[in-house]
C-alpha cells in the first residue's frame, strides 16, 4: 500500500526544502486539511436582557462545523478572538441571548470552516524536526486567486492559497465524552506541544459551543485538557493543529 | 463557478466526487492565511515576557506589540505558555488560548490579545479590585497568529 510520501503535493514555507521540512514548515500538504473558509461575515445586534438566542449566520452544512468568532467592538476599533456565547448546530451559527450588556450594540466577525467539529479525523504524521531555512529567492511559488480576483493582486485576502503565506493545518479532530468529571488526555504524536481550538456540546441538544476555559499540558506525544474554571464533564471536541506553541 | 477550479482530495478519496471536507485544497474555499515574515514583521511567531514587577490593580500592560500595518482589523489568536507559572493560578508548563485568566472564579488578572487596523497586541489586564497574584519575575511565552483575513 502506498504511503503518504509516495504521492501528493507539498508546498514548503519560503526558504525551506520541501523534501525535509517539518510538518509545521509546510504551507500545504495534500495529506491533511487546512482551515477552509466556508462562510465568513459580520453580524451586528443590540444585546437584550436574557433575550432569545439570535441567528448570526446560516451555513446549511448539515453538520456542526468548526468555527471562530472575533469580537469587532469589545475594544475600541479592535478585533479579538471571542470564545464564548457562540454555538452552532447543523444549520446555523447562534449567539446567546445572555451575551453582553443590555442596550449595547455589538459587532462580531465570524468564520465557519468546511470541517466538522464533531466527526473525528486524524491526519498522518511526518517529520517534526525543524529544518533551517535555505534562503531561497521569492521568484517562484504557488498561488490560486479567488473567483473574480486577479492572480496579480497584492492583497493576500484575494487568494485561496498563496505560498507567500503560512496556514494552520489540521492534525486531528477528536470528540470524547468526559464522564466522570475530570480532565481529558488525547494522543497526538506530533513531536511537539501543539496549538488547538476547543469546543463542547452546547446546553441545547445537538449544538457545539466554542469553549476556551481550558488549560492544557502537553508532551511531544499527548495533550491534556483541564477545565480552567471547573472540571470537564460532558462531550468535548478538540481541533489539534500541526503547529507548536513553543519554538523548536 | 463549478466549471473550473482546482481540487486536491485527501488520501483515500476520489477527487471527482470528494466533498470540500474531503479535500485538502478546494479552490472554492479559501484558506485562513498568515503572511510570511515581511519587512522585519513576524505575523506568526513566539515571544517571551518576564514581569519585572507585578502590574497594579486597574491597569493594562502591553506585553507584546506587532505592527502589521494592514489598514484593517485582521483576525488573530494567541496562546500563553507558563514558563515559570503563577503557582496554582496558572501552573508551570501549562498553556491556554487567549483570552486566558489566572485562577478560578472572579477574574482578577488575565491575558488577552487583539488587533486593530495597525497593530496586534498581547496585554495583561488587572481588574480594579480583588487580590492579584504577584507576577514579579514570572516568565511567559506567547505564540501568536495574525491572519491575513479580516477580524472585523
Amino acid at each position: 500500500m502506498a504511503g503518504i510520501n509516495d504521492f501528493g503535493v507539498r508546498i514548503s514555507r519560503f526558504g525551506f526544502d520541501v523534501k525535509t521540512a517539518a510538518d509545521f514548515q509546510l504551507i500545504f500538504n495534500s495529506s491533511w486539511p487546512a482551515l477552509k473558509i466556508g462562510l465568513q461575515g459580520s453580524f451586528t445586534w443590540t444585546a437584550v436582557n436574557a433575550g432569545p438566542d439570535l441567528v448570526v449566520a446560516t451555513h446549511g452544512l448539515g453538520y456542526n462545523p468548526v468555527f471562530q468568532v472575533f469580537n469587532a467592538a469589545g475594544l475600541p476599533g479592535a478585533a479579538y478572538y471571542n470564545n464564548t456565547d457562540f454555538y452552532v448546530d447543523n444549520n446555523k451559527l447562534y449567539v446567546s441571548g445572555f451575551y453582553g450588556t443590555p442596550g449595547n450594540v455589538y459587532t462580531v466577525y465570524y468564520y465557519i470552516y468546511r470541517q466538522s467539529a464533531t466527526q473525528s479525523y486524524t491526519s498522518p504524521n511526518v517529520s517534526a524536526v525543524a529544518m533551517t531555512s535555505g534562503g531561497y529567492g521569492p521568484d517562484y511559488g504557488f498561488k490560486i486567486s479567488k473567483v473574480g480576483k486577479s492572480i496579480y493582486s497584492t492583497d493576500l485576502r484575494d487568494y485561496v492559497v498563496h505560498s507567500g503565506t503560512q496556514e494552520l493545518t489540521i492534525a486531528q479532530v477528536v470528540t470524547t465524552n468526559v464522564n466522570p468529571a475530570g480532565s481529558w488526555t488525547l494522543t497526538h504524536n506530533l513531536g511537539y506541544k501543539p496549538a488547538w481550538l476547543f469546543f463542547k456540546a452546547g446546553s441545547i441538544a445537538n449544538t457545539t459551543q466554542a469553549y476556551n476555559s481550558v488549560r492544557t499540558t502537553a508532551t511531544n506525544s499527548a495533550i491534556t485538557f483541564t477545565g480552567a474554571q471547573s472540571a470537564l464533564f460532558g462531550i468535548y471536541s478538540a481541533v489539534i493543529f500541526k503547529d507548536p506553541v513553543q519554538s523548536i | 463557478m463549478s466549471d473550473f477550479g482546482f481540487k486536491i482530495a485527501l488520501p483515500g478519496y476520489d477527487v471527482k466526487t470528494a466533498t470540500p471536507e474531503q479535500c485538502s485544497l478546494h479552490s472554492t474555499y479559501p484558506h485562513m492565511k498568515i503572511q510570511r515574515p515581511t519587512g522585519g514583521v513576524n505575523f506568526w511567531n513566539t515571544a517571551n515576557y518576564v514581569f519585572s514587577s507585578s502590574p497594579a490593580l486597574g491597569t493594562t500592560t502591553d506585553l507584546l506589540t506587532v505592527t502589521h500595518g494592514y489598514g484593517y482589523n485582521p483576525a488573530s489568536m494567541a496562546f500563553v505558555y507558563a514558563v515559570t507559572g503563577a503557582g496554582s493560578q496558572f501552573p508551570i508548563d501549562s498553556y491556554m488560548c487567549l483570552p486566558a485568566s489566572l485562577g478560578t472564579g472572579t477574574v482578577v488578572q488575565s491575558f488577552r490579545c487583539y488587533a486593530d487596523n495597525n497593530v496586534f497586541k498581547i496585554q495583561f489586564v488587572v481588574a480594579p479590585s480583588g487580590t492579584p497574584y504577584d507576577m514579579t519575575n514570572t516568565s511567559w511565552t506567547f505564540k501568536y497568529y495574525i491572519f491575513v483575513e479580516n477580524g472585523a
